[in-house]
Order: C-alpha cells, then sequence, then structure tokens
C-alpha cells in the first residue's frame, strides 16, 4: 500500500530524472537535493501535471499513471500556496468539495473542520489577500486536506517564511501528519526540516535518488557527498592533501589510498583534538593528522564549541567542549570514520 | 523565495495535450478564415495577375523596382515613426505620474483619453480643425484674450499638425500600457539603489528605464502600425500630397482608377510591412509577459499617496496639457454641435436645432423615433453582440494561446492579430465578396455585419486579454487541477474570475470599436442597416456638418459612458 | 458569484438580439423586385433615394432594394467584382468620366428612353444610351461673402498673392471632386495645366483627401475657397437661411458633372428596370435635384426659388471619356509629381 513508484523516467535537457521508491501509507517523507535536481517536477510527475510515460505508479494499490491529475485525488500545497484571491478562505477550501458533489451543509461543515486542524478557526469569510504568511500556508494546507486525498504532496510549503514562523508551522504540519495519518511526500532544501519532521528522507542528486533512508542512517552512512554536506557540516578535503597527513600505524593500508582522485569528508564530532604538543597523539590507528591548524572562529552552540578552523588553506570543523586559549592545535581523525567519495 | 520559472506549459504538461483548448480555440480562427483571410487572399491574388489575365510576378517586380514606391514606403515609415516617438514622449511623464500617484480624476483621465482612438476619423480630422485652426477655438480665445488681429497659432496644414494629430490620437495607449506595467514594477531594486546613495535620476535611468523597455516597445509598435496607415490626418491637415503615404496610393489605385491590380500588388508590400511590425509586438508582449512571470509574487508596489508640491504641479500641468490636447478637439466637435448660423449674414449662435432634427421625427423614416435614435439603438445592438462574441472567442483563443506552446501558437498569434495590419480600403473589398458570394438574407446580412466587427475588433480584444492572462500564474492552474476540477473547469472556476478585469476592459474596448466602426458596416449594410457612424458619415457628406458633429458628440458621449462604466465595475476585483 | 453574473449577461445579451432581429424585414413576397446599386448619399436619408423609392413603389407596384456602394468609381468595381454572380438589376451614379471603362466592361445594355426627349443633347454623354443621364452639376469655387468682396474670375484669378493661403482644394487622387478639378484646369490649359497647379502652391492652404474634410474645413473658417458646386449656395439658403455662402463662375467655364444610370444585362426584371429608369427621369427629378442640391436634367421640371442663388456655368466643359480613360493615371503621376515638390 501507500505510494509506489517504479521505474518512472522522464528525459530533460539537463538530465534523466528517475524515480523507483516504496512510500508506507502514512509516511512522512521529505525529498532532499540541490537546486534544480528534479524534487518539485518530482512531484507534478506524481500528481499527473507532467505526464509520464516512462514507469508506473500506484497508489494505494490502484494504478493512477493513466488518471488525469483532476481524478487522482492528491493533495498538493504549493510553494506560493497559489490560493486563489478571487475566493475567501471559506470558497477555496471547498473548492474541491463542489467536485464531489457535497450539499452546502456538508461543505461548510468540512471547512470549519479543516479550520479547526490548522488552527485557523472562525477564518471563514476572510479574504486572502489581507492573510498573514503563515495563515496563508495553513489555509493551502486545509485546502489540500479537504476532500481527504490519499496522498498529499508538499512542495517547499515554507521557504517563504521566516525562520520563526518556519519552526513553528514545521511542527504544526507535523502535528496534522499525526491527527490525520496521510501518507506524505515533503520537498525541502531545508536540512533541519526534514531531519525534524521525517520518518524517512530521499536524497535526490541530478535527477537520481541517490540514497532514500532514515535520518540517523544518511548522517551516519551518507551514500554522496551532497547527502554528507546537507546533514550536517563537515569537512572536506581533496585527495591529494592526504599524503601530508597520513600517519599510518596499522599493517593494513586502507584501499581507497590507491585510487586516483577523491575527496575525503568527516564531521566534526569525529575529530580528536590535541592542544598540548609536547605530548604525541594519542591515536593508534591509522588516522590523519593535521598539525598546526589555526583556529579562525570559535562558535558556541549551547553546550560545546564550533571550531572554524584552517589548515593549508582549507577549513577545517571540530568540537571543543571548553573554549581553546591558544591560536594552534593539532587535530587528528580516524581513517575509519572519513568517508571517500569519488 | 525561491525564483519561479515559467510552469507547466512548457512541452511535456498536462494542459499541452489537452484536448479542450484545441477546440475551444477554433471559433476565433475559424471566424477569422473565413471572413478575412479568404477574402484578402482573393484580393491579394490579384497583385499576381498580368495585362493578359495570366499569373505573373511581372507587377510586383514592376512595384518593386520603382522609386516613387520607395519615396513613399520611405515617408510612410519616416512618419509613423516620428509620431511614435512623439506619441511615446508625451505618454511618459503621464505614465509616471499614473503608476506612482493617485490623484482626483485619474480613472477619469484613463477612460477619456481613449476616446480619439475609437472615433472616425474624419471627425477626429474635423475635430482639430475645429479647435486648433487658424479660425479656430483657441485661436479665437487668444485673440480675443490679447486682442491680436491675427490667429497666433498657425499651426495646421504641416508635418508638425500631422504628427500631433497622431499623437493625440495614439499617446493615450502608450499611456494605458505602460502605466499598467510600471504600477506593478516592485520597487525594492530602486529602494536598495536608494541605499547605496544612488539618485532619483540616475534610479529611473539605470534601472527604472530599462525594465520599461518590453512596455514601451510593444506600445510603440502598435502605434506604429496605426500611424503607417494612416489617412485622412495625413492628408487634410498635412496640407497635400507631399505626405502621400501607402495607403493613400492604395485608395487611390482602388477606388478612383479601379485598377485592383494596383492596388493589390501595393497591399501586398504594406502587409507585409505590417506583418513584420505585428511579429515585432507579438514578441515584445512575450517578453512582457516573461519578464512579469518572474516577478515576486507577493510583492505590490504601493502607490506613493504623499505628493510633494513640485509634484503636485507637475500634475497640474500634466493634466491641463493633455486635456487641453485631447479635450481641445472633442471640445471642438461638441461646440460645434451646438451652433447654427442665426442669420442671414451667417453669424453663429447657441442652438439645439440639430439634435432636434435628428431626433425628432423626419417624413423621410418610418420609425415613430428619429433617425438618429433607431441608428443609435442599431449600433448599440451591434456594438453589444460584437463585443460579446468578439470576448468570447478571444477569450477562448487567448486560453489556447496561454496553455498550450508549440510551433503553430506563434503563427495564430499573429494570425489573429491580422485584421491590423491590412488597410481598411482592402478590407472593405474583401467583405464586398463575401457578401456577394454569400448572399445573405436580410437577417444574414445583419448577421455578417456583426461577424465582421467581429473580426475587426478581436485583435484589439485579443491584445488587452491574452497578455493580462498570461501573467496569471500557472500555480493556479495547477493548483485547481490538483484540487479535482479539470481543464474546462478550472477555465471557469479559476481562470475566468481571475480574468475579470480584462475582461471588462477588452468589452468597453471591442464594445466602443464596434460603435465608431465606419468602413466595412457601410460596405456589408443593405439600405435598412444604419448604424451612427453611417449617419455621420452621409451628414458630412451633404453639407451638414454640425448635425454631424452632434452624432459625434452623442458618439463621444457613449464611449465616454461605456468607459466610465468598466472602470466602476473593475472596483470591485481583487487583485 | 458567477452565476448571479450568468444569468443578467444572458438577459443582455438576448434582449438586443431580440430587437435585432425584429428588426430584420421579411424577405419579399413574389412580387417582382428590383436592386438598385446607387452612391451612398443617394441612399441616405438625406439623399433622394428613400423617398424617390417609396413614390415609385407606391406608383408601380415594384419593390425597390436600394443598396449603397460607396462612390462612382466603386459602384463600378462592386459591378466587376460581383461579375459572376450579379446582384443588381440598376446602376446609379457612374459618372460620364467613367464612360469608357464602363464601355469596357460591357455589363450594361442600351436603352433610349421615352423620357430623353426632355433632356438637353448636351447632357447625352453615352451614344449608346447604356448610361443616362439623370443628375448633372457644375465645379465652382465657393467663397465666403464675408471675407471675399472680390470673388475671381478664372483660374489666373487664384494666382493672385492676395489668396495666399486662402484656397482649399481637393486630391484628384483620393477624390471626385478632386479629380473633377485637375480635369477642369486640364480642359482650361491644354498641357500646361501642371504650371497652374505649380504656381498656385503658396495660395493653397491645404488638399484635403475628399470633398467632405474640403468643405467642412471652409465652413469652419479656414479658408475663404473652396473648390465645390454651383450649387452649393442653395443648401446653405435652404437650410441654413444664409446667404453668406457664394459660388462664382469662371470666364471660360465650369467643368460639368453627369451621372447616369444604367440596367444591367444580367438584370432578370429588364422590363421593371426600364419602368423605374422612366420613373428616374420624369417623376423622380425635382426630389433628386432638391436632395442632391444638384440639377435635374429633365427641362420640364419647375425648381425652387432657391436654386436661383445658384449661378449657371457658361460654358459648361466636358473632357473626352475616351481622353480621360487613357490619360487618367498619367495626370495622377504627374500632378502628384508636381504637388509634392
Amino acid at each position: 500500500m501507500g505510494l509506489i513508484c517504479s521505474n518512472i523516467e522522464v528525459n530533460y535537457p539537463e538530465f534523466t530524472l528517475k524515480l523507483d521508491l516504496k512510500v508506507e501509507k502514512g509516511e512522512l517523507v521529505s525529498i532532499v537535493g540541490p537546486s534544480g535536481c528534479g524534487k518539485s517536477t518530482s512531484l507534478q510527475l506524481i500528481t499527473g501535471l507532467i505526464p509520464c510515460t516512462k514507469g508506473s505508479i500506484t497508489l494505494n494499490g490502484q494504478l493512477i499513471n493513466d488518471k488525469p491529475v483532476w481524478e487522482r485525488n492528491i493533495g498538493m500545497v504549493f510553494q506560493d500556496y497559489a490560493l486563489f484571491p478571487h475566493l475567501n478562505v471559506e470558497k477555496n477550501i471547498a473548492y474541491s468539495l463542489r467536485f464531489k458533489k457535497l450539499s452546502k451543509k456538508e461543505r461548510k461543515e468540512k471547512v470549519k473542520q479543516m479550520l479547526a486542524l490548522v488552527g485557523l478557526q472562525g477564518y471563514e469569510k476572510r479574504k486572502i489577500g489581507l492573510l498573514s504568511g503563515g495563515e496563508r500556508q495553513r489555509v493551502a494546507l486545509a485546502r489540500a486536506l479537504a476532500s481527504e486525498p490519499q496522498l498529499l504532496l508538499l512542495d517547499e510549503p515554507l521557504s517563504a517564511l521566516d525562520a520563526k514562523m518556519r519552526k513553528h508551522l514545521r511542527q504544526e504540519i507535523k502535528k496534522i501528519h499525526s491527527a490525520t495519518g496521510i501518507t506524505t511526500l515533503y520537498v525541502t532544501h531545508d536540512q533541519e526540516e526534514a531531519l525534524t519532521i521525517s520518518d524517512r528522507i530521499v536524497v535526490m542528486e541530478e535527477g537520481k535518488m541517490v540514497q532514500f533512508d532514515t535520518a540517523e542512517e544518511i548522517y551516519t552512512n551518507p551514500a554522496t557527498l551532497f547527502a554528507a554536506q546537507f546533514m550536517g557540516e563537515g569537512t572536506l578535503l581533496p585527495s591529494s592533501m592526504i599524503e601530508k597527513a597520513l600517519v599510518i600505524n596499522e599493517n593494513k593500508r586502507p584501499d581507497f589510498l590507491a585510487k586516483e582522485s577523491y575527496d575525503i569528508f568527516f564531521r566534526p564530532e569525529d575529530v580528536v583534538l590535541q592542544t598540548n604538543f609536547s605530548l604525541p597523539m594519542a591515536e593508534y590507528k591509522n588516522h590523519l593528522l593535521f598539525e598546526d591548524v589555526k583556529i579562525v572562529a570559535q562558535e558556541y552552540q549551547g553546550g560545546r564549541y564550533l571550531l572554524r578552523c584552517e589548515w593549508n588553506s582549507y577549513p577545517l570543523l571540530a568540537y571543543s567542549s571548553s573554549k581553546i586559549e591558544t591560536d594552534n592545535i593539532n587535530l587528528s581523525i580516524r581513517l575509519e570514520d572519513i568517508k571517500i567519495y569519488r | 523565495m525561491k525564483l519561479r520559472k515559467g510552469g507547466i506549459a512548457d512541452s511535456g504538461s498536462i494542459l499541452q495535450s489537452s484536448s479542450f483548448y484545441k477546440i475551444v480555440g477554433t471559433p476565433s480562427v475559424l471566424l477569422l478564415a473565413l471572413l478575412f483571410m479568404v477574402p484578402l487572399l482573393f484580393i491579394l491574388t490579384k497583385a499576381f495577375v498580368g495585362e493578359d489575365k495570366t499569373f505573373t510576378l511581372s507587377r510586383v517586380f514592376l512595384l518593386a523596382k520603382d522609386p516613387y514606391t520607395w519615396r513613399i514606403l520611405r515617408f510612410t515609415l519616416f512618419q509613423a515613426f516620428i509620431s511614435t516617438v512623439v506619441s511615446i514622449l508625451i505618454a511618459l511623464p503621464g505614465a509616471y505620474l499614473l503608476a506612482n500617484y493617485t490623484f482626483l480624476g485619474k480613472k477619469l483621465i484613463k477612460a477619456i483619453s481613449v476616446i480619439p482612438f475609437v472615433l472616425p476619423s474624419i471627425l477626429v480630422v474635423l475635430g482639430f480643425v475645429i479647435f486648433y485652426g487658424n479660425s479656430g477655438l483657441l485661436n479665437q480665445l487668444l485673440m480675443a484674450l490679447f486682442k491680436l488681429e491675427e490667429p497666433p497659432l498657425k499651426i495646421l496644414y504641416t508635418f508638425k499638425a500631422v504628427i500631433a494629430a497622431h499623437a493625440f490620437y495614439n499617446f493615450p495607449i502608450a499611456l494605458a500600457l505602460i502605466s499598467t506595467f510600471w504600477e506593478q514594477l516592485p520597487s525594492r531594486y530602486n529602494d536598495a539603489a536608494m541605499t547605496l546613495g544612488a539618485k532619483k535620476l540616475t534610479i529611473f535611468r539605470t534601472i527604472t528605464l530599462p525594465r520599461l523597455i518590453p512596455p514601451i516597445l510593444s506600445a510603440s509598435t502598435l502605434i506604429f502600425l496605426f500611424c503607417f496607415s494612416s489617412f485622412a490626418i495625413l492628408l487634410v491637415l498635412g496640407g497635400g500630397p507631399r505626405f502621400t503615404t501607402l495607403e493613400v496610393e492604395i485608395y487611390r489605385r482602388a477606388r478612383m482608377l479601379l485598377d485592383l491590380e494596383g492596388a493589390a500588388s501595393l497591399s501586398l508590400l504594406s502587409i507585409v510591412v505590417n506583418i513584420i511590425l505585428v511579429g515585432v509586438y507579438i514578441w515584445t508582449q512575450r517578453l512582457v509577459a516573461h519578464q512579469e512571470e518572474i516577478e515576486l509574487i507577493d510583492q505590490k508596489r504601493l502607490i506613493r499617496r504623499e505628493k510633494s508640491v513640485l509634484i503636485k504641479i507637475l500634475i497640474f500641468i500634466y493634466l491641463a496639457f493633455s486635456s487641453l490636447f485631447v479635450l481641445g478637439p472633442l471640445g471642438g466637435i461638441v461646440y460645434r454641435s451646438f451652433t447654427a448660423p442665426v442669420s442671414r449674414g451667417g453669424k453663429v449662435g447657441f442652438t439645439l436645432r440639430w439634435y432636434k432634427e435628428l431626433f425628432g421625427s423626419s417624413q423621410v423614416s418610418s420609425s415613430i423615433m428619429g433617425v438618429a435614435a433607431s441608428a443609435l439603438l442599431l449600433s448599440f445592438v451591434i456594438a453589444f453582440l460584437a463585443s460579446f462574441v468578439g470576448l468570447v472567442f478571444s477569450t477562448l483563443l487567448s486560453s489556447r494561446l496561454r496553455n498550450q506552446k508549440g510551433r503553430y501558437s506563434l503563427s495564430l498569434e499573429l494570425f489573429a492579430m491580422l485584421p491590423m495590419a491590412v488597410s481598411s480600403v482592402i478590407i472593405g473589398l474583401g467583405y464586398l465578396l463575401i457578401s456577394n458570394w454569400l448572399n445573405p438574407s436580410h437577417l444574414g446580412s445583419r448577421a455578417l455585419v456583426v461577424l465582421a466587427h467581429v473580426v475587426i475588433i478581436s485583435p484589439f480584444v485579443l491584445r488587452t486579454v491574452l497578455p493580462e492572462y498570461r501573467k496569471i500564474s500557472f500555480s493556479y492552474t495547477q493548483a485547481s487541477l490538483t484540487l479535482g476540477a479539470n481543464v474546462r473547469q478550472t477555465f471557469w472556476f479559476v481562470e475566468l474570475p481571475l480574468l475579470r478585469s480584462a475582461l471588462i476592459t477588452a468589452f468597453a474596448f471591442g464594445f466602443a470599436l464596434s460603435i465608431g466602426e465606419l468602413n466595412a458596416t457601410l460596405t456589408l449594410a443593405d439600405s435598412s442597416l444604419v448604424t451612427l457612424p453611417i449617419i455621420i458619415y452621409r451628414l458630412i457628406g451633404s453639407y451638414n456638418f454640425a448635425g454631424a458633429c452632434a452624432l459625434g458628440t452623442i458618439l463621444i458621449l457613449i464611449c465616454a459612458v461605456v468607459f466610465f462604466v468598466s472602470e466602476l465595475a473593475k472596483r470591485g476585483e481583487i487583485k | 458569484m458567477l452565476k448571479r453574473y450568468i444569468y443578467l449577461i444572458l438577459a443582455l445579451f438576448f434582449i438586443p438580439l431580440a430587437l435585432f432581429g425584429r428588426g430584420a424585414k421579411e424577405e419579399p413576397a413574389t412580387t417582382a423586385y428590383l436592386t438598385v446599386y446607387a452612391y451612398d448619399s443617394f441612399v441616405s436619408e438625406w439623399g433622394p433615394g428613400p423617398a424617390i423609392v417609396k413614390e415609385f413603389e407606391q406608383k408601380s407596384g415594384i419593390k425597390v432594394n436600394l443598396v449603397s456602394s460607396g462612390t462612382g468609381g466603386q459602384l463600378l468595381t462592386r459591378l466587376v467584382l460581383e461579375k459572376s454572380k450579379p446582384k443588381a438589376d440598376v446602376v446609379i451614379g457612374i459618372t460620364n468620366e467613367l464612360l469608357h471603362e464602363t464601355y469596357a466592361e460591357d455589363l450594361l445594355i442600351s436603352y433610349e428612353s421615352e423620357a430623353l426627349k426632355d433632356i438637353p443633347s448636351f447632357l447625352h454623354f453615352d451614344p449608346k444610351y447604356t448610361l443616362l443621364p439623370f443628375n448633372y452639376g457644375n465645379y465652382a469655387f465657393v467663397y465666403d461673402s464675408q471675407k471675399v468682396k472680390e470673388p475671381p474670375k478664372s483660374f489666373d484669378d487664384l494666382l493672385d498673392p492676395k489668396w495666399k493661403k486662402s484656397l482649399i482644394l481637393i486630391d484628384p487622387r483620393t477624390s471626385n471632386v478632386g479629380m473633377g478639378l485637375l480635369q477642369w484646369t486640364i480642359a482650361v490649359y491644354k498641357e500646361e495645366y501642371l504650371k497652374w497647379w505649380e504656381a498656385v502652391k503658396p495660395n493653397v492652404l491645404t488638399i484635403a483627401d475628399g470633398w467632405s474634410s474640403g468643405y467642412g474645413l471652409f465652413t469652419q473658417g479656414e479658408a475663404p475657397l473652396v473648390i465645390s458646386y454651383t450649387t452649393s449656395p442653395i443648401y446653405h439658403i435652404m437650410n441654413e437661411g444664409t446667404e453668406r455662402y457664394q459660388a462664382t463662375l469662371f470666364d471660360s467655364g465650369n467643368l460639368g458633372v453627369i451621372e447616369g444610370a444604367g440596367i444591367l444585362k444580367s438584370s432578370k426584371n429588364i422590363e421593371q428596370a426600364k419602368e423605374f429608369i422612366d420613373f428616374l427621369l420624369t417623376d423622380a427629378q425635382l426630389e433628386i435635384a432638391v436632395a442632391n442640391v444638384m440639377y435635374p436634367v429633365n427641362e420640364k421640371v419647375e425648381l425652387p426659388d432657391a436654386f436661383d442663388w445658384a449661378p449657371k456655368a457658361n460654358p459648361s466643359l466636358f473632357l473626352d471619356s475616351e481622353e480621360i480613360a487613357q490619360f487618367r493615371d498619367k495626370w495622377l503621376n504627374e500632378w502628384t509629381e508636381v504637388v509634392s515638390r
């Protein structure tokens, strides 16, 4: 059940979009990725706004790719909300209901229900033009949900709002999702958003799904450099710099060193600090040792400091539980903690 | 906030394959094809008929080699160009004021300023002469004020007068187009520049002006087209054949010399030039639409209400100037309608005589009301029907053009605008052919007149509706589809209501055009079908200029009312 | 909300439609039915058409469908365009200068009406009688007697510097009257006519596109002299009660213009058409003269007193129609060349 996209393939001049995913019924899956990678296009394919010639889309057991947009009963919230300016809040929300042949009384009832769901009770007669950003977003949501769709698609719904509103509404959306139990796909470029509300995350790059997993899994084992950088901060170094810092203690030399050129990436929390230069690095596994790293800035993050450092003009990131008094430190990272990307 | 690109009317969208648009777009195209293209082509083929009635290109070649042809073509282009530039220059300050300030009489100005455009040109010429002529009202006023012997302003019968008349006719279009666009320019670029220390004039020059180029271009091509086929104004107000244009020569051959072949070949040349212009116009329209698509939504320019003293003075000056310019000639027509010789010597005095004659009973007419009254009613009815049908057809065609891109859409747009590019003399001949071929009954010929009006007003109605339609964000259409409405329902419940303002304007415009239409009606109508412009034309042709002015006044009044009402009707709209 | 508008719009739509349809007359029954093409001012309410048609229908029982078709040249054009599907029985308004072209098109029958005996021979411009004269006039310069005390008596007079910027002339390329003026100068000056046009330039206020604009400018007071007809003053006497505008005769004569009517070969109602022509040349003459403000051809017609105000042209000049047909284009080109300089 849920949403199944099988072997969807659409050709564009920039890339070929390939979709192959299974979303469980009631799941909230985020789609993240760089600009122009095909996230919104994927949504449009699923709704049918873009016709799909290859592959199939199944929703709750029913094949829907032959159905026209208006018969798929998929709710969608657009980036600009697209609330009809010539209708008031009530009429906007009730829009889909008029095609479902509900009586006037039933429509009114449903609208009231929806407004309660999004926390905008009493807003029926308000004009769209007078609503705030957050209110509009919620009306858009109410409108999409009014006809009880089987799938809800949200295309960067919060990107037009300020940070505080975003945080607040993010929770609202999560709450509504829990309340309705509706299968949801959520496109965003905001990492925090994706991490906090999703059950699973799809990472897209150039039209391909490069990873589809839980946030934790993607964080610990990111499939691509983009995925890695999306999920959190880290240090990125080209392979050419490895030799300088390489320290081999164990017998085995890892295979990746033989490769031609690649990028290495590691998280600040895996970085070990050494402030006392008189002692050698307490590291007996294969690792990279960065000596005489200059500390450029120390950002307090509530409980720890993020150290922004520089090594051979490359930025390095590390955490420290307390403020470092010296200007320079030594850093090391185990080879087993670094991710290799070609 | 992220910028959005175009939308789903790129290739590969659901709307592309929808049959709804293809179907609804057809009636307009069919009508155009039958009532316009076919007769036009028939007439144009005469350009290729040789002396011995066989097909030949020699006529066209001869024409192309004739230096006289090129001379008049050059002049035609020249005067159209100058007229256009002057019209734009006059319109710009007004556009600035209209776009950035609210002031009393703003809506009225907009409404009134389109009237000259819609009057029969003979009346415009008359109005000009009555007001600006050597013995005109303006000179009379100045002579009385300053106790002069000779009229101080001898501006008519010169090239300058022609340009001025063209500007009078056309600057309102530029005013409307540019100010509407300017109104909607987001001000943040200007604000940003101001914080960087740029002076107001610099801001205008470097930021605002470049962004105004698309509407300026599209207004320019439109005005250029009109001035290109200008006729009466040029000859009468210019002073003579020095200012011959292509249209005059076409007229001469078709009407006077019975040289249809010659008229057709000249017409061919004129049409080719005009098609290029129309093509440019459509291209500039798309530029405008594209630029507006990538504007951020939710950003509306605030109309500055605070007016400095300087601005107030400027507004006053501009208002005074444009009133004089526009209302002067119109006022002249109104004035003439109330005067008549009151003594044997010929002195003039105030009188309602002309109105009484036209609207009182006449022994000739069989209806109880006067001749003019029944003509008025008929004109009204025809205009209403024509603008309604025209609006429906053009809106449907617009939905096709906006929602479906393809290799045909550009040629379709060009096709729909063609009636604007063809000389009215040739169109008249074309209609002659149709009416003969169809041989309609009484009711049929009336229907034919209405349809001919539809053809004539369609380019203008289309040009009003289509750009507005293109501005409607595709997300509305998309949202409606996802909410369960099919293509047809989306058109009816979402797109049409959002077009309300444009539809009202287009209707008013089409109405005014139809009510002032002369040429086609004259050709197609049988003797029972007499419209207001026909009566004006006949009055002028039978010495009765004052009577013509009286009816002209009625026409002006009707147009003003229609526009004013349409502006009021738009007030309830939401952006 | 839209629903309310729909009803309103539909109502607004159907009411005019109903009015429209009601206005359309019924198709006539099986009685004889003549289609008459005439020039527009003939057909207009202020022209002779409606009145004489009514009279004719009452008198003869033949129904007439009067159709407006522009001016002289356009009438002929229309007949030519309709050759394959001719609709007209009678054509009214082809002038003498188009005789040659009319012959060339060969559309009319020859008819020597009884009424011709009352028409002076100088008006019988068509020896074949395919076009019968029914109306005529003379071109003349009309002047504003308030401003002009000594009216010009010849074309040479018009060259006098005292008339600087005082003449309103008309373009022969776009107007019959303009063409009339051109031909008049040719009739007077023969090959030297262009010299006059060159010399008169400083005295010309403007060359209007048609009689309507030209005369309109004149009555507006823009200039005291305009090319028009000898009969123009009659209108002002009859309708405005003023003697202000007068016509002046030239010593060398004024160009005449004769309007003709003819019966189409293709007509299915030749007999009725003949009856109509006869009527046109007899009973209708007075109405035509008064409404057109031109002269009737029928000598027996008694004209109202107002017509005394129009000077009788002497002589009435005419150019040969074959000559006109041959040189018209050349004249226009030459004229344009000289006057545009």
